[in-house]
């Protein structure tokens, strides 16, 4: 497992100030799937005993069905634990000097990205949908200078306070380069000004 | 003379299970290698364990009272009954 105080390639004084995961709001989505395909069986046992059809009593058909349902219940409860693990292992990190994008997609198919905060030029939050509304949950979206893929992080809680957060780190990483480098400054707005003179 | 009987399934439905075992161990190589080193990767690694016994256990409990042995003679019952025959 990975450790979240000894991150790969990890700065002197960095340290994790947003830990993130999807909101809970997932799970009970993957609940709810999971119920209703649960029901489909149930149903299915329910439909026979109303109406006394016979076939869980016939001695070919009835070890079929039953064999059937054993299958289907295995099936239905290993998509339940691969849809978890999908959202047990999206986590995003903010640090005090990046931001790094750790996304599954299935089983076999990870996505690890990171980009550094004196790179990033654009924060967004995004809270669209009734559920997402009340219980205040979203997207947050992150762009990079260049053309890199903007991250997105998926329904995560408070997109808002999210950003805000990202923001001040931003800031904060930026006036410290720029503090660190008194040469680098802000060459571009000097020159402009002095073509005018 | 050799008649077809249900054993003809035990073995495709065996196989079905190692499969549905594979992928449960899938899971748990992902959670083992992958997440985040916490008290609630360790709950959903045990989680898993329990519920995947549980499942198994069922699974079992369902087949256990099927005789292998019943020659496959498909002589279907009469799906009507008084509930859905309008006659």
């Amino acid at each position: 497992m990975m450790r979240i105080d000894t991150l790969p390639n990890q700065g002197a004084n960095e340290t994790v100030v947003l830990f993130l995961r999807r909101h809970w709001m997932d799970l009970v989505r993957i609940a709810f799937f999971t119920f209703f395909l649960l029901l489909i069986p149930l149903a299915i046992y329910a439909f026979l005993w109303y109406f006394q059809i016979p076939l869980l009593d016939h001695p070919i058909l009835g070890p079929i069905i039953t064999l059937s349902s054993a299958i289907y219940l295995l099936v239905v409860y290993l998509i339940t634990i691969t849809e978890i693990t999908d959202y047990w292992l999206d986590v995003w990190l903010v640090t005090t000097e990046r931001v790094i994008n750790i996304e599954q997609h299935g089983l076999f198919n990870r996505l690890i990205s990171e980009v550094g905060l004196d790179l990033i030029q654009d924060i967004t939050s995004e809270t669209k949908g009734l559920l997402e509304t009340f219980l205040t949950y979203g997207d947050v979206y992150v762009q990079s200078a260049g053309e890199k893929v903007r991250f997105r992080f998926k329904n995560v809680d408070n997109p808002d306070e999210v950003k805000l957060q990202i923001s001040a780190l931003v800031t904060a990483c930026q006036t410290k380069h720029v503090h660190s480098h008194p040469e680098v400054g802000l060459p571009k707005l000097a020159d402009q000004n002095k073509s005018h003179l | 003379m050799n008649t077809l009987n249900l054993s003809l399934l035990f073995w495709p439905y065996l196989l079905l299970i190692a499969i549905c075992c594979l992928f449960f161990f899938f899971n748990i190589f992902h959670i083992y290698r992958y997440a985040i080193s916490s008290p609630g990767s360790y709950l959903v690694a045990f989680a898993y364990f329990f519920s995947f016994a549980i499942m198994l256990i069922g699974t079992i409990l369902l087949t256990i009272n099927i005789d292998w042995q019943t020659p496959l003679n498909l002589n279907l019952p009469s799906l009507t009954s008084s509930k859905i025959s309008p006659f």
